[in-house]
């Protein structure tokens, strides 16, 4: 069945379905890592919208089914507005570059190091930080190598890493 | 609610999973998110679920996922006029979201059509 140019999904050639799918991967994607960081800040769409100079109404657009002006530009100042910096990469070279570092080794029993936004090579760090386990992601980044050695010396010091 | 819950021979199955939740749908529904919806919605609702299961609901943006009003602990994916209504269990340690409910534009669009037609409420009709 088919309703004017809507196809349903099992009206698709697999090649059609794999492509339309990793195109709605990546929307989601973007629109999910403003969402989380706007929650991190505590922001709503109408303060993004203020920052941005735009309606509330097309931030909520941004955000719908088919990401209204949801632009390469706008998703640049959406993030530089929220105080971070887009990254564009694919999974496939960030996981080249994790190889290339090595992979982090867990510390005492449970805990892994999330490095997302890590940008620098040189950071200041409590010791009474916690690690959670989450997605690991963009973490091949060189400050880890920096990491990694701090959470040797921490562990070779039986300092532990738990808040 | 769990797995055992639903009509004889409706009973829900585990569709979607990743590192922090799970999506069971029974037959049903999931015929109809698999071949009874158009395109858009299908792919946009998949890529939801995948991203709930792995990370939950904090980053899927507002108009995705919401909590449907009057209605207790129900929540939806909404994508392309196709609502997926469900609820957590919040008992099970697995962290299931049970899909009870899948409504498409044209169900709210024949409702929509037969209030404005004065065909609902029954009791209201002329004999």
């Amino acid at each position: 069945m088919t309703k004017g140019t809507e196809k349903l999904i099992n009206e698709l050639s697999a090649e059609e379905y794999a492509e339309r799918a990793a195109v709605a991967d990546f929307i989601l994607l973007a629109q999910s890592e403003i969402q989380r960081l706007l929650n991190r800040k505590g922001m709503r769409y109408k303060e993004l919208a203020q920052r941005l100079g735009v309606t509330e109404a097309r931030v909520s657009q941004m955000f719908g089914d088919n990401a209204t002006n949801l632009t390469l530009k706008s998703l640049a100042r959406i993030f530089y507005h929220l105080g971070e910096t887009a990254y564009v990469s694919s999974v496939e070279e960030i996981m080249r570059e994790r190889s290339a570092v090595g992979s982090l080794v867990p510390v005492e029993d449970v805990y892994h190091w999330t490095a997302v936004g890590l940008t620098s090579t040189s950071f200041q760090l409590s010791l009474n930080v916690e690690l959670e386990d989450g997605d690991v992601e963009a973490e091949a980044l060189p400050a880890l190598r920096g990491v990694r050695r701090w959470m040797a010396v921490e562990a070779a010091a039986g300092r532990s890493l738990a808040a | 609610m769990d797995a055992s819950e639903g009509h004889v021979g409706e009973l829900y199955e585990i569709r979607f999973s990743g590192s922090r939740w799970r999506i069971a749908m029974r037959a049903a529904e999931y015929q109809l998110f698999c071949s009874g919806i158009s395109a858009d919605a299908h792919l946009r609702l998949r890529s939801a679920f995948q991203l709930f299961c792995q990370q939950g609901s904090d980053p899927l943006p507002a108009p995705l996922f919401r909590k449907l009003p009057g209605a207790e602990r129900c929540e939806a994916f909404v994508a392309f006029g196709v609502q997926v209504i469900g609820r957590r269990a919040t008992e099970d340690p697995l962290k299931t979201f049970y899909v009870t409910e899948m409504r498409c534009p044209t169900d709210v669009a024949l409702v929509e059509t037969a209030l404005a037609a004065g065909q609902l409420p029954l009791s209201f009709m002329q004999s």
